[in-house]
């Protein structure tokens, strides 16, 4: 069965009609990873796997495009892999399957998220202004740059805020909120150049 | 009309564009740059309302926010709003505006009779007149006295305007555009802080928009002019203007109102953001928002043409607008100096300035004096004449500090009195920052005492009135901004030279004496103009005990209105204190408190309105759902469905269609919503033995295990099931409502009571869609999804789960039931939801699948007796208050609750404890909430015994059934209670709360 065959985004119908900046995202794996950083066997282990050391800074994403390991809390992690990379003929799960192994007689909990959220991205001049409507945290670029993760509130939705780069914002989105979030940055977009 | 009063040139108003606007159905002009009020005063017109309480006539008073008196209807229908500060409207084409407080009209109002009978009107009338009778209130001083003593009228339909919010997190955020705040934000700005400029008005530059000076050998305005310039020019800086900051609250977290299209004609607004809500978490606060100028109190001190000289100078420099044409001037400074002479240079009849002070002695007086204008020194004005407008006032010696007057009198005929009390610094905002204040006896004002951690007060808010000091300040202030922000401050610049006059000592006056001793007579000091308080009032006050501030203010309900006592605070505390012969200082300001100036409620919800007023979550099914005519119901932040309603079916009818279909064939429901979290590490199992009443360790990997949680006090939180993965991986679930704060508590736990397990909590509630097939002939459906799997009872028992290939979707299947029947609950990723759904409605068609909704979900749990935590628990029920005894383990060293069931409370036999209710007529369904009394003949109030948790009209049984709480009602089987009701008394009998299926033989369905 081809990958993600049946699964329907809850803004699948509204994406058509989204404003220029406000793009979904196609879905990809998703794992929440914890584990204890202090000890060196677990992060030895990980960074073997993804091929790079997990972030342990407060609010920062490490790795490359394509996988990135998005910093959720001292011993939590939420690894992305866009176009599942390495996995593209495997089934869905392969990057949890693969951690797991990994991982395995080590205390970890590796919980594959690839149908927990779904992935807005904000681009272009707007971005701030949109956020400034809808967030109360500070994305002024010299405050929240790339690199950067944060989790926030979106209106009154919980988000994770990634900045892979300027001008550009990626939004995780529990689906339950999505239709509510996507709505609302619409109307925000149409108001942001007042 | 043509503005009969408007200067040949000048102000900054744009006299090429004029505009037309309606006041009270007459049609003036004015010019863009006017306000309502400048506009008016244009055109002659000072009556602009009626007083609150004596329906006296009143006019403009000041020219800004502080403004006591001219409060006006702006527009009407939908986009009317009441009681606007006329000096704050800006003009537009089309405004129309009118008289609030006016029955029929401001020249002929009936309830000025009211002022006949002021003596009934005096403080505090409303504790006195209509405490008694008590059924009077509501009947005829209510309505009656409200109608004659109201204000504007809100709108009737709902605001058809936008609002929205920001966010904003400044290094510096200055708060008032005029010298002081300009020299801050410039310091701020050039050192390459991030700085946010408020200002209410809008054109920046405050006092130097009114007041003639030279900053640098440069006219005030251009000076204002090259800072905005280049404030702008600054890549890191934003200006907002028409903004007022209303609210200061602790963190440096301030709330300000940007009023974006209140300017525009109204035809021009739709489409458009009209008010905008800006939220800011600031480094460093400047607070440079100036002063109020005070009025005096004096004998009728309140007739339209009483203005605050201030303003009049405002009206004359900044708008080209002169309030009047023969002037009288009183004061106790010499800032009302300044506007004689403007007001001389117009070629206007200045008549007299009359000053309280003995020795007179300034520059600005010596100049007015040099004019041949009649300067009193050690004069007061005791008396006015006037209906609609100032006509004359009496001019009589008075002692030294005002106490009493010492001559005759002579008359003065004037169309305008302008008046000045010396200035109150704007202190509002930095009392809302929990900054104290002092009286300062040489200011005469109160003064910040203290600095409030990260934030300056600049310039005339902190008592300085000299613009030298002001720019001064507000360049140091700048610098604690910048210092704060970690940056670098330029190097200070020489101190600008500023060409202003020279100023003597002024001298406090609270109290002009007139005639007649102050309640004596007709004439009345009125000392807040909005809500006619008196100084009368005040004394009366005193004289029944009321000594603090803070009663005083609340008995007399001075600084009561919409402007929170801007001018009347003060006056107000300096006629305590001579009443009381206590300093100023000894007693002390009232609070202020946010909002500085009224708030719109739209401004307050910004785009939070309708769909967005709340989130609404739903599950990937719900598309379905919508399509086949699902109602739903709110459960949290939930859209669930309730019912499905086929043919035109009542909600009754159709949850009867849908529990029989369940009961007898197959039923479907979307479980989506359930919390789920994945726990997983080598201690998890004693982790869940800690959580829940009952023990895991015993539980087989692939097993279920229903679940009961405890808070410490030992009362019913949460329940669920929970699977076991593998030896150290269970995945729990929680009630919809619940999934969040469950988790919280597990990590709350894991993290500050138990560090030493390990222990890992995910939420998955929404990786995971869940579509629960239930009934006899759930088998038969899942069996034609899944054909490679094996369903039967043996290979798959009640409370097992099982992976595997559903309708070709990888899926968890757990065998759970909420309902007795038999049921599979099929797990699949999230968006896969919908297929599997609509897998299942095909395969089920031959049984005749029916989709149920919430309301059937819990009819069929209520037949089995199934609590639902919430409804049959409140918070104070525990686990054998709801006879689940069986689930609370004996042999577990400690769960969370445990210690609490040895509490004398917990086992005391007459708690209310979990039954059934059956009522005397199977058809009567109890209203659930219905409380219940053992004697139905007791005297009122009766003793009640408990409540109707849930009750339903149960199809399969034929008849009515509810969950109960009495009091000891496990020993009670087989007796009465009674639900009086407004209908009449409904009697039930006391029964076990499983109304079916009590041996459980239904649950594994067909075999």
């Amino acid at each position: 069965m081809a990958k993600y065959e049946n699964w329907l985004s809850p803004v699948a119908a509204l994406a058509p009609s989204f404003p220029q900046g406000l793009e979904a995202l196609p879905f990809c794996a998703q794992v929440n990873l914890r584990g204890n950083p202090g000890d060196p066997e677990f992060m030895s282990r990980v960074k073997g796997e993804l091929g790079f050391a997990l972030p342990t800074v407060p609010n920062t994403v490490a790795g490359r495009k394509k996988c990135r390991a998005l910093w959720l809390g001292p011993d939590e992690w939420l690894i992305v892999e866009e176009g599942d990379a390495r996995f593209r003929d495997a089934p869905e799960g392969a990057l949890a399957a693969q951690l797991e192994q990994a991982l395995e007689g080590l205390h970890h909990a590796v919980t594959d998220v690839s149908a927990n959220r779904i992935r807005l991205e904000l681009s272009g001049p707007e971005v701030r202004t949109v956020l400034m409507k809808s967030c109360e945290l500070d994305c002024h670029p010299a405050v929240f740059r790339p690199g950067q993760v944060a989790q926030t509130l979106l209106a009154k939705a919980q988000v994770i805020l990634e900045k892979p780069a300027e001008d550009r914002v990626h939004l995780y989105v529990r689906n339950s909120f999505a239709l509510y979030v996507a709505e609302w940055l619409v109307d925000a977009f149409r108001y942001s150049g007042e | 009309m043509s503005m009969l009063n408007r200067t040949a040139s000048g102000g900054s108003v744009d006299r090429s564009k004029p505009l037309n606007f309606t006041f009270n159905g007459q049609s003036y002009r004015g010019f863009e740059g006017d306000t309502l009020a400048s506009a008016l005063l244009a055109n002659g017109v000072h009556l602009v309302g009626r007083s609150f309480k004596y329906h006296r006539p009143r006019g403009i008073v000041a020219a800004g926010a502080e403004e006591p008196g001219a409060l006006v209807q702006l527009e009407t229908a939908e986009h009317t709003e009441p009681n606007i500060r006329a000096t704050q409207i800006e003009l537009y084409e089309g405004l129309v505006a009118s008289s609030v407080n006016v029955w029929p009209s401001v020249d002929f109002d009936v309830s000025a009779i009211n002022g006949l009978f002021a003596k009934l009107f005096t403080a505090g009338f409303y504790n006195k007149t209509f405490m008694w009778p008590r059924s009077f209130w509501m009947r005829l001083y209510e309505p009656v006295i409200r109608r004659a003593a109201g204000w504007g009228r809100a709108p009737t339909t709902s605001d058809p305007d936008l609002y929205d919010h920001m966010h904003d997190h400044p290094d510096v955020l200055v708060i008032g555009a005029g010298p002081a705040g300009l020299s801050a934000a410039v310091e701020a700005g050039r050192a390459g802080a991030r700085v946010v400029l408020v200002d209410e008005q809008a054109e920046p530059g405050g006092s130097l928009l009114t007041l003639e000076r030279e900053i640098d050998g440069q006219p005030g305005r251009d000076w204002v002019q090259d800072r905005i310039a280049e404030l702008e020019a600054m890549p890191d800086v934003r200006i907002l203007s028409r903004t007022v900051l209303f609210g200061y609250y602790d963190h440096n977290y301030l709330v300000a109102v940007e009023r974006k299209t209140d300017h525009l004609p109204v035809m021009k607004r739709p489409g458009r953001i009209r008010q905008r809500t800006w939220h800011f978490r600031a480094g460093h606060v400047v607070l440079a928002t100036g002063a109020h100028e005070r009025p005096l109190v004096f004998a009728d001190n309140d007739r339209p043409g009483i203005m605050l000289a201030g303003s009049v100078l405002t009206y004359l420099n900044r708008y080209g607008v002169f309030p009047g044409k023969e002037v009288v001037l009183f004061t106790n400074n010499d800032g009302a100096y300044e506007t004689a002479l403007a007001l001389h240079e117009q070629r206007l009849k200045v008549a007299a300035v009359v000053d309280v002070r003995h020795q007179v002695t300034g520059a600005l007086p010596a100049r007015v004096r040099a004019l041949g204008i009649p300067v009193f020194a050690g004069h007061a004005l005791s008396a006015t004449r006037g209906g609609k407008r100032v006509s004359a006032v009496e001019v009589r010696p008075v002692q030294q500090g005002a106490g009493k007057l010492t001559g005759a009198g002579r008359w003065i005929n004037c169309d305008l009195v302008a008046m000045s009390g010396g200035w109150s610094p704007v202190v509002h905002l930095f009392s809302q920052s929990q900054g104290r204040l002092e009286f300062d006896a040489g200011k005469s004002a109160f003064v910040p005492a203290h600095a409030v951690p990260a934030q300056t007060v600049a310039g005339a808010a902190n008592g300085d009135f000299l613009l030298k000091d002001c720019l001064l300040a507000g360049r140091e202030a700048g610098r604690n901004g910048v210092l704060a922000a970690g940056l670098k401050p330029k190097r200070r610049k020489p101190a600008a030279a500023v060409h202003e006059p020279e100023t003597a000592p002024m001298e406090p006056v609270w109290l002009v004496p007139g005639r007649e001793p102050v309640g004596v007579g007709k004439a009345k000091h009125f000392v807040d103009l909005q809500n006619d308080t008196t100084a009368a009032d005040i004394a009366l006050a005193t004289r029944e005990g009321f000594e603090s501030s803070e009663h005083v203010k609340r008995y007399t309900l001075t600084g009561f209105g919409t402007d929170q006592g801007k001018t009347s605070n003060i006056n107000a505390l300096g006629i305590l204190s001579g009443l009381l012969d206590r300093p100023l200082g000894e007693i002390g300001t009232t609070t202020f408190r946010p909002p500085y100036t009224p708030v719109a409620y739209g401004a307050l919800a910004g785009r939070n309105i309708g769909r967005w007023s709340d989130p609404v979550r739903t599950t990937s099914i719900h598309p379905w759902h919508e399509g086949n005519g699902a109602r739903f119901e709110t459960v949290g932040q939930w859209h669930r469905p309730w019912y499905y309603p086929k043919n035109g079916e009542n909600l009754q009818a159709a949850v009867n269609r849908e529990c029989l279909a369940v009961r007898n064939g197959v039923g479907v429901l979307d479980a989506s919503t359930l919390g789920k979290i994945d726990i997983r590490g080598p201690d998890a199992a004693e982790f869940l033995n800690r959580v829940y009443t009952n023990a895991w360790s015993k539980l087989g990997v692939g097993r279920i295990r229903y679940g009961l949680m405890c808070r410490e006090d030992g009362m019913v939180f949460d329940d669920g099931t929970t699977a076991r993965l593998a030896p150290d991986h269970f995945l729990m679930t929680t009630t919809t409502g619940n999934a969040a704060v469950v988790l919280d508590w597990l990590e709350d736990y894991l993290q500050t009571e138990w560090p030493d397990l390990r222990v890992y909590c995910t939420s998955v509630t929404e990786q995971w869609a869940t579509v629960s097939v239930a009934g006899p002939k759930a088998r038969r459906v899942l069996e034609k999804l899944a054909p490679e799997m094996k369903l039967g009872p043996d290979d798959f028992p009640f409370l097992s789960f099982q992976e595997g290939t559903v309708a070709g979707m990888a899926a968890r299947i757990f065998r759970i039931s909420f309902t007795g029947e038999l049921t599979f609950e099929i797990n699949v990723p999230w968006h896969q939801g919908l297929a599997l759904w609509k897998a299942v409605m095909d395969a089920g068609e031959e049984f005749g699948i029916t989709p149920y909704g919430t309301e059937t979900m819990h009819v069929l749990r209520a037949e089995k007796g199934f609590i639902i935590v919430g409804q049959e628990t409140d918070g104070t029920t525990t686990p054998q208050d709801l006879g689940m005894d069986w689930i609370v383990s004996k042999a577990k060293p400690d769960f969370i609750g445990k210690r609490s069931f040895t509490r004398s409370d917990t086992s005391r036999p007459d708690r209310k404890q979990l039954v059934g209710l059956l009522t005397e007529d199977p058809e009567t369904v109890l209203p659930e909430g219905a409380q219940l009394v053992f004697d139905p003949h007791a005297p009122k109030p009766m003793p009640m015994v408990g409540h109707v948790t849930s009750s339903y009209y149960s199809a399969a049984l034929g008849r009515s059934i509810a969950l109960a709480l009495v009091k000891g009602g496990q020993d009670r089987m087989g007796q009465h209670v009674f639900a009086p009701l407004e209908g009449g008394t409904v009697t039930a009998v006391l029964t076990s709360p499983v109304f079916f299926d009590k041996e459980g033989e239904r649950q594994d369905g067909e075999i």
